[in-house]
């Protein structure tokens, strides 16, 4: 955590003046990866604007309850995966609801997943990413989908580039086998 | 020599087109504004107000104790020397026995003589006894008695007027 979020965390948490200031900076700052990160569980973007209310509000009003020794995004990411699901789970259109937009693109060459549409294989892949524990489906999202560069990643998670290289190389394997496990390899 | 693909390299993310700036600053300001907070205002003022008082009443204390505890070690003059000292026993038994009412037992030990508790303890004499009570009759004696119910028994050892 820089110290410039200590900062706003300290302002946002004392409800003072400056909290308004220092919220609107933590948005600013988180929001959209946030937005994208929700998009790809909820695969609509009018659920996903509510949910991203929903997540922030929880933020605005718990951050006291945050506890420094962990990393900002890292507690931040974990409600917005839990409002996402929540919200899924409301809809009950956990499996059925259509991509609005689409997530993402088949090369064609893979004879196991020429026969399946986008929405098929995504889903598949969102399975997948359900099975990681927390720190590898950041770091898989942050990397796979977010293209961000390691050292990126470094700061937003307080974690060492090796370590992330580590991470997102033994993330990247279990999906592969669940992959080619779901398409009867 | 061509790296084998796998899976995922046939899989390629769309990259997702996020709201612009001024979404997440009405976002921020609509949370902000729904979710008002309580603040607890705390000043050091009352604070500090609070703690001296605390400290002065602890001082007050201290010095109200020592106070005692120094009064109390020093040590009482008996009734008697001090205030007796001067008065010679004549008058003191007259003031006793004029006032002999507001003195309970152990009081007019104290400022009569041990020769003279004798002399009454071991008065054969009724004499002076008559003296006192030569002016009320017997059946007076008894009314008063019965009247204040008066229980004999406790006055067993005592020396009975009748």
């Amino acid at each position: 955590m820089t110290s410039e979020e200590s900062i706003w965390i300290d302002n946002i948490v004392s409800g003072g003046p400056d909290a308004e200031l220092a919220f609107k900076k933590l948005t600013q700052k988180y929001g959209p990866r946030l937005y994208s990160q929700i998009l790809r569980i909820v695969k609509n973007e009018s659920l996903t604007q509510d949910v991203l209310q929903n997540v922030f509000i929880k933020i605005w009003k718990n951050l006291s309850r945050f506890k420094r020794e962990s990393n900002l995004y890292t507690w931040m990411y974990r409600i917005a995966h839990n409002e996402s699901l929540s919200m899924l789970t409301h809809e009950n259109k956990r499996k059925s609801l259509s991509l609005d937009t689409a997530l993402i693109e088949v090369i064609p060459g893979h004879e196991k997943i020429n026969p399946l549409g986008p929405d098929e294989i995504y889903q598949l892949l969102r399975e997948a990413l359900e099975t990681l524990p927390e720190k590898q489906a950041i770091v898989f999202e942050l990397k796979y989908f977010e293209d961000l560069k390691y050292s990126e990643i470094a700061k937003i998670t307080d974690t060492s580039e090796g370590a992330l290289k580590a991470s997102f190389h033994i993330a990247k394997e279990k999906i592969t086998k669940f992959l080619e496990m779901k398409l009867n390899y | 020599m061509h790296k084998k693909k796998d899976i995922l390299d046939y899989i390629k993310p769309v990259k997702i087109e996020t709201p612009d700036q001024d979404f997440f600053d009405q976002l921020a300001k609509k949370v902000v504004q729904e979710n008002p907070k309580i603040v607890y205002k705390t000043s050091q003022g009352p604070k500090i107000v609070k703690w001296s008082l605390a400290a002065a009443a602890a001082f007050l204390l201290g010095v109200l104790l020592f106070k005692n505890l120094s009064h109390d070690s020093i040590p009482q003059k008996t009734v008697k020397t001090e205030f007796l000292a001067d008065i010679n026993d004549a008058e003191i038994y007259n003031y006793v026995d004029e006032h002999i009412e507001d003195f309970t037992l152990e009081e007019i030990e104290e400022v009569i003589s041990d020769d003279d508790l004798g002399l009454y303890e071991n008065l054969e004499n009724t004499s002076e006894l008559d003296f006192y009570f030569s002016d009320i009759s017997d059946e007076e004696i008894s009314t008063y008695i019965n009247e204040e119910f008066i229980d004999l028994d406790e006055f067993e050892d005592e020396l009975l007027i009748f």
